[in-house]
């Protein structure tokens, strides 16, 4: 068994694994943004613009993962005007961009001829396949988004309560909106190069909601999706190798389990206590 | 012990020639408060240096210049048990003999040509007697200085659409005050909430809060208790939102919190998940993270909505207390307010995006 994690005497693999570890910490943060702000919706946009941008990289022979944050960039403050302007209801604007940007995206692999397996790349991702750059790259945005969370908690509480209230406090909603998007829309385009489109949410959303389950309050939640977070990657990087499985299915795979399992554990915990507390509330009230 | 406002009107009386004093509160022969200002007023000054010293009325005596049945109510409120005037009304001289209050008198007369005095003929309970004299005065005063009013809405037109939501509303609300404003759905009662806010901005006139520039720092605003939170956050997460932008250090801020929840009997809820509070519960806490936000103005949207008979007279009395003893003013939308006790409160309504007056403060 231990040689089976020989691998990580190469250079890409252990990179890849590291890179995947330090995503594992850190973009379920950005997940719970995805879950309060309730993006799900943007999120597939964001996804799909990063699709396109990948898609444009690999028919000019540029980096993916550069050309994926520019286009996600793009997006997300075409998005920002129109939802500053009001003209129209932010659902609708997101919709179109998410289906225009899949139909492009699929238009350019088309008519530039992109290989089938790079095609699949973008899809399923290769944390082997990570440049030292990206590697680079991650880890300072890994770090941008920690300091983001840990220096405007408050503020980041504040937009998550009540629009109204944020203001109310001096919070400028629309601009921590604004970055919040941003920064969902870049960390969708990291976690497509680690682990593809299709399995994005293993790292992303998962984590998160687990973490919405066990917390018992918003700076916990953050803990608990970096602590799940890190679960299903090492456990979803040791199932692949033990498995002999691409390293998205194994993480995928993992982090659907642990999740199932997570579930199971907090329903038959929490029950109990729910209905005390759903009793006391109303005793109180109508005393 | 000091009595700072009594020596700043010592200070006054001996530089200006023209200070006349109309009252005053003695104690042994030495003088605790004097003050020269017109109306009633002077006993509200009165009520509130009480508060701020700590200090009792007992084996006082107070001189007041003239005495009406608004004056008796609240002398007797404050305690006094000793009165000399220039002149009574008779209408005063029951609410005195009710409470043991020894009391002489220059001269007698029936009645004092006074509104207030009107509008408290009928009234015996001192505290409700206070409540609508102090919103009188507040209202007065914002009337005669604007400068002086916690909020001052002028000639504010509000479009959405082709559609005008606020058609030149103008309210000017005093330090203290408590406004409602009511009105049917629709009417445009949220949108000069939010207007206020500074969430919607208005194509005409301006929203001001005199004294400070940045007017989130006096705004407090509390919402609807039915806005949906579903996430993990518990109640002292909410409250600190009121200090998300105070710059200060963190054991300040976790000071600040603790004392907000406790002024808004709401600490024991600290460590709950704030989606398993009640409605009242829930408002308590939106009123501490206001008190944490230092705010001066309370802005209220519908806040008793999804409150029980109980519950809607244990905020109002929240708020009423914090109007009172902090100088707050609170500005409430709301269509439930037939049971409500509206002594002491403005009322406004608000009509296709017009306001007027239903009455005066009573």
């Amino acid at each position: 068994m231990i040689e089976a994690f020989s691998v990580l005497r190469y250079a890409p693999v252990l990179r890849g694994f590291l890179v995947l570890m330090l995503s594992g910490a850190v973009f379920p943060l950005v997940g719970i943004f995805v879950l309060r702000l309730n993006l799900i919706t943007m999120r597939f946009a964001l996804m799909h613009a990063s699709l396109l941008g990948s898609a444009i990289a690999l028919a000019v022979g540029a980096n993916p993962l550069l050309v994926g944050m520019g286009a996600n960039s793009l997006l997300v403050i075409a998005i920002a005007r129109i939802r500053g302007n009001a003209v129209r209801d932010v659902g609708f604007i997101t919709t179109f961009f998410m289906v225009l940007t899949i139909g492009l995206a699929f238009a350019i692999i088309y008519r530039f001829n992109v290989s089938a397996n790079d095609s699949l790349q973008i899809l399923w991702g290769n944390i082997y396949a990570m440049t030292p750059l990206d590697a680079w790259l991650t880890v300072v945005f890994g770090g941008i988004v920690v300091s983001f969370v840990v220096l405007r908690f408050p503020v980041i509480v504040a937009v998550f309560f009540d629009r109204d209230v944020a203001i109310s406090v001096g919070v400028r909603e629309s601009l921590v909106y604004t970055t919040i998007v941003l920064i969902v829309g870049l960390t969708i385009s990291f976690v497509m190069r680690l682990i593809g489109a299709l399995l994005l949410d293993a790292i992303l959303i998962l984590p998160a909601l687990m973490a919405v389950s066990c917390a018992r309050s918003l700076r916990g939640t953050f803990i608990w999706a970096s602590v799940f977070g890190t679960m299903v990657a090492l456990g979803g990087f040791v199932f692949a190798i033990l498995a002999d499985l691409p390293v998205s299915s194994g993480v995928t795979i993992f982090g659907a389990l642990l999740f199932g399992g997570v579930q199971l554990v907090v329903r038959s915990r929490t029950r109990p206590i729910q209905r005390v507390i759903s009793r006391t509330s109303e005793s109180n009230e109508y005393a | 012990m000091r009595y700072p406002m009594h020596e700043e009107r010592l200070r006054t009386e001996s530089t200006a020639s023209e200070y006349r004093i109309v009252l005053q509160l003695s104690r042994d022969g030495s003088r605790l408060f004097t003050s020269g200002r017109p109306w009633l007023h002077p006993l509200l000054e009165l009520t509130r240096f009480l508060a701020e010293a700590g200090e009792n009325t007992e084996g006082c005596e107070l001189y007041d210049k003239i005495v009406g049945r608004a004056a008796a109510l609240l002398i007797v409120r404050l305690g006094i048990g000793s009165v000399r005037t220039d002149l009574i009304s008779r209408r005063a001289i029951p609410v005195f003999d009710a409470h043991q209050v020894a009391w002489r008198s220059a001269d007698v007369v029936d009645r004092i040509a006074c509104r207030t005095e009107e509008l408290l003929a009928g009234e015996d309970d001192p505290d409700v007697a206070y409540r609508m004299i102090r919103a009188r005065a507040i209202a007065a005063e914002a009337a005669a200085s604007p400068e002086r009013c916690a909020l001052r809405v002028d000639g504010v037109r509000v479009v959405r659409g082709d559609q005008t939501i606020l058609h030149d509303v103008t309210l000017h609300v005093g330090r203290g005050e408590k406004l409602l404003i009511t009105g049917s759905n629709g009417a445009g009662k949220t949108t000069l909430l939010k207007t206020i806010l500074g969430t919607l901005p208005p194509v005409a006139g301006s929203v001001q809060v005199p004294g400070v520039t940045d007017r989130a720092v006096r705004l407090g605003y509390v919402n609807q208790e039915s806005v949906a939170v579903t996430f993990p956050i518990s109640a002292r997460e909410v409250v600190a939102i009121g200090v998300a932008l105070a710059g200060r250090g963190r054991r300040w801020k976790r000071r600040r919190v603790e004392d907000a929840m406790q002024a808004a009997r709401c600490s024991v809820l600290a460590d709950r998940m704030y989606d398993s509070l009640s409605g009242g519960e829930k408002q308590r806490v939106a009123i501490a993270r206001c008190l944490a936000q230092g705010a001066g103005v309370l802005l209220l949207d519908e806040p008793t909505a999804s409150l029980d008979a109980e519950g809607k007279r244990e905020f109002v009395s929240l708020l009423e207390r914090l109007a009172e003893e902090r100088d707050m003013t609170v500005v409430m939308v709301t269509h439930e307010f037939d049971a409500m006790d509206r002594s002491g409160w403005r009322h406004v309504t608000i009509s296709e995006g017009a306001l007027c007056p239903v009455e005066s403060v009573r």
